[in-house]
């Protein structure tokens, strides 16, 4: 039994571009069906689709059996279709109960039986959310978990995740990967778009590789042998090796110089209690922790986007041109580009004062921006129609691209990278991996924050675990372990016995 | 030595003057948390106080004469609604564009009715709006003179302060509402018709400005007079943006304004020497600028006010 059916989907976006080319779908009832494919492949498109989004250039949707046309997502929520949104879809202004009654609406509402849900999912899933928070206060991690927590308590039996994992750390991954599979049991259907091959073995009962528009496969699970399988038919190339990381050992010279710091959030509550460290030239220090314990608004007071409260960030130009201090930010949309904006401004969107695009402190020299901008785009393998169109336009992992390869490719002192793969396909991944680690060698000092453990183990010369807005350890590569950060990470939290929501209203 | 009847009658006046402030800003409040700035507020009240004119003047009918003033205030902002949610033009310039066009129809077809030449008693409506005296509250000293003797639209607009502060912030139309000022592609997303939504508050925002303009011509005056509205509209709206999109401060600031017109009527009458009127004209709007300094200066509305919605299908 089909619980929803794609065929002969074309979508043509004005402007010309065939994100989807008569592409042939099916989701069964009861299963999950990951849908793979590098950046800009179209699953995005596909799915906006089936959620009724996006109207389809031509083609047929059948929903249970029956045709459909979709007006607007209402439609397709009336018939139980919703889903997660890449780029998220939360009102940043209004508090986190608020956004996720603003997911039932049209529904029989029960403010108690919600919040029994909430807390019910919640602990099944490990998030800890504060109800009564804004979400702008909230870090991209912890909305992404607000909007998973939104589409399960919605009716929706059909539920689509766009990249949903992208920002949340092992742990969390697992516990929600099991969550799906256990939706599945009880008769809901699901997409997973990811691209993290692993848990699409782990959790899938088939996936849908897609590529340049088209699906080349859909397989079973049984059938596929290996991963590298999967990445072959998703690039056409085998698959990457991992990063050598032999590196130079670094030097003993401290680039920047964080003392004692003590950082609040937007509601004035202290997220970071006085940490302490220093970041050497040519090296990687890697920050995990779990989402949510002051990365952020530790990264954005050395970013100089939020005044501290008490402490010193010391950050000395060695020299005068190289010497700026780069930041590839987690909220892509709202910190890393100017959505209306071209590729090629983009490109060039943090070197306003450099000599070389604006000569004589004004006047923009178009030749040299394209130039840098080409760069920009071959370096990072750019799917895009030219270098005049608008970034918003791109696909989302294509726009992620654009930002880190315009933050790495202009020299910097000190690059800070927040989540710098989260949405990068496996070839990209690998690429911004090895540049990272490039950098480093060439005496870059590297402040990578991630919620992914194992690229912190791959790229790190030392880790720095935070938990609870205090550094409780600094590892050297070396005696760096997993299970050890791992421990140190739920130090000051508990995650796994005593984890709830913290449910308050008003 | 300042009486208590000068008191009492100068919070009388204010309380009448805030009426038609306090509907078109409440009206307003409501369509721009969802995210439309509708300039033509100010067109659709001078077209209420035309059509009520003509209306009263003609059939001698007060009550047909609200009827046609609320149609013709909503067939002004269903103009807007067409031009700048169907057809997504700016915002601004569509409501300045259409409150000019309201200036020279208005002033155009009164000429038009009365002859081109204005005669030194412009043309009146016998009988106009009557206070209604509320039974046993407008006994009780000094408060029963101050509020309960007004025009029912007074009463209206005072229960309608919180009723949209209820339907705002208590109920799911009133999230709605607010999710798509906040950004029309998300509210879209989650099932809201953003676009019907926004129709159906100018339908509503509409009519309730066409009453507030009749207020103007047939129930304070007896009489038109060419853009006898003053910027009473876009005085509603600096109103909306001080209240912070909040309607119960918006009745604070409204009363504030009204009562600094009150006062400025007053000085006008007492013919204070060295003081010429145009001086005591000028201070009701004085204020509104003073206190946006003070009060509205990081304040931040609806985060897509103003900004087209195109949904990219
Ligand atoms: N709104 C839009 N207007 C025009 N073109 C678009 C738009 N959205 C996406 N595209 C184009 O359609 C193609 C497919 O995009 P889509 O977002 O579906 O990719 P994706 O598979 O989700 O990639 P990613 O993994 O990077 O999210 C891309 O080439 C992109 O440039
Ligand atoms: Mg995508």
């Amino acid at each position: 039994m089909l619980a929803a059916e794609l065929k002969k989907i074309t979508k043509v976006y004005p402007g010309g571009i065939v994100a989807n080319y008569e592409v042939d779908f099916d989701l069964r009832k009861g299963e999950v069906h990951a849908l793979l494919g590098e950046n800009g492949a179209g699953k995005t498109t596909l799915m906006k689709i089936l959620s009724g989004c996006l109207k389809p250039t031509s083609g047929f949707i059948y929903v249970e059996g029956e045709r459909v046309e979709f007006r607007s997502p209402s439609d397709a929520l009336r018939k139980g279709i919703g889903m997660v949104h890449q780029h998220l879809t939360l009102i940043p202004t209004m508090s986190v109960l608020e956004n996720l009654r603003l997911g039932l609406v049209g529904q029989r509402f029960d403010m108690r039986r919600m919040l029994t849900e909430v807390e019910d999912l919640s602990r099944t899933l490990g998030f800890k959310v504060r109800l009564d928070s804004p979400v702008y206060a909230l870090s991209v991690g912890e909305r992404q978990r607000v909007e998973i927590l939104r589409l399960l308590l919605s009716k929706a039996r059909i539920l689509i995740f766009d990249e949903p994992t992208s920002m949340l750390c092992g742990p969390e991954i697992d516990r929600f990967l099991a969550l799906l599979k256990s939706l599945s049991y009880k008769g809901y259907s699901i997409v997973l778009i990811t691209h993290k091959i692993r848990e699409a073995m782990h959790v899938s009962d088939r996936i849908t590789v897609m590529r340049m528009g088209r699906v080349v496969a859909t397989l079973d699970k049984d059938e596929v042998r290996d991963e590298s399988y999967l990445v072959e038919l998703m690039v056409g190339e085998r698959l990457v090796p991992a990063v050598a990381n032999a590196r130079p050992s670094h030097s003993k010279e401290a680039l920047l110089t964080v003392k004692n710091l003590v950082v609040n959030d937007d509601r004035g509550l202290c997220k970071v209690k006085g940490v302490s460290f220093e970041l050497y030239a040519g090296e990687v220090l890697g920050v995990a922790g779990v989402e949510g314990n002051g990365q952020k608004e530790l990264v954005e007071a050395i970013a100089g986007l939020r005044r501290p409260v008490y402490g010193e960030i010391i950050f000395e130009r060695k020299n005068s041109y190289s010497g700026r201090m780069n930041y590839i930010p987690a909220e892509r949309m709202e910190l890393g580009v100017a959505p209306t904006l071209s590729v090629a401004v983009n490109s060039v969107l943090r070197r306003f004062d450099d000599e070389e695009f604006v000569e004589r402190g004004n006047f923009l020299n178009f030749s040299k921006m394209n130039e840098f901008a080409k760069r920009v785009v071959s370096f990072m393998n750019v799917r895009t129609p030219s270098l005049k169109t608008p970034v918003k336009y791109l696909s989302g992992g294509n726009i992620q691209k654009i930002i880190v390869g315009r933050e790495i490719l202009t020299p910097s002192e000190v690059l800070i990278a927040e989540q710098p793969t989260a949405g990068l396909d496996a070839k990209s991944a690998y690429q911004v991996r090895k540049a990272l680690s490039e950098l480093a060698s060439k005496g870059v000092g590297i402040l990578l924050v991630s919620s992914d453990l194992d690229e912190i183990l791959e790229l790190s010369d030392r880790i720095a675990v935070i938990s609870d807005g205090k550094i409780v350890k600094i590892f050297e590569k070396e005696e760096a372990d997993p299970v050890m950060i791992g421990s140190y990470m739920l130090a000051g939290e508990g995650l796994g016995h005593n984890v709830r929501a913290t449910v308050s209203t008003d | 030595m300042v009486s208590v009847e000068i008191v009492v009658g100068l919070l009388y006046s204010s309380v009448s003057l805030l009426t038609p402030i306090l509907l078109a800003g409440l009206a307003e409040l409501l369509v721009e948390r969802s995210g439309i700035l509708n300039l033509s507020l100010e067109g659709a009240m001078l077209v209420g106080a035309f059509t009520a004119f003509m209306v009263a003047f003609y059939t001698g009918s007060l009550g047909y004469a609200m009827l046609a003033a609320s149609i013709a205030g909503v067939a002004l902002c269903m103009l807007f609604a067409l031009l700048t949610i169907t057809l997504a033009l700016d915002q601004m310039v569509t409501g300045l564009a259409l409150n000019l066009l309201t200036i020279g129809i208005t002033s155009y077809f009164y000429r038009a009715s009365f002859g081109w030449y204005v005669s030194p008693i412009p043309p009146h409506v016998e009988t106009t709006l009557q206070p209604v005296e509320i039974p046993v509250l407008s006994q009780i000293p000094i408060l029963g003179k101050v509020l309960f003797n007004h025009l029912p639209h007074t009463y209206a607009a005072l229960a309608l302060v919180f009723l949209s502060w209820w339907l705002l912030f208590r109920t799911e139309s009133g999230l709605k509402i607010r999710a798509m000022g906040e950004d029309p592609q998300t509210a879209d997303y989650l099932g809201i018709n953003v676009n019907l939504t926004r129709y159906a508050l100018l339908v509503l925002e509409g009519g309730i400005a066409g009453i507030a303009g009749a207020l103007l011509s047939i129930g304070y005056y007896n009489m038109f007079l060419d853009n006898m509205t003053q910027g009473r509209g876009y005085i509603a709206i600096a109103l909306v943006i001080l209240s912070r999109w909040n309607p119960l401060l918006l009745l604070g600031a409204a009363f504030i304004f009204s009562f600094i017109d009150a006062l400025q009527l007053r000085i006008q009458a007492f013919n204070v020497p060295f003081l010429p009127y145009q001086f005591a004209l000028m201070l009701p709007y004085l204020f509104t600028i003073v206190l946006l300094l003070v009060a509205g200066r990081k304040v931040k509305g609806p985060a897509s006010l103003g900004k087209p919605f195109k949904k990219s299908r």
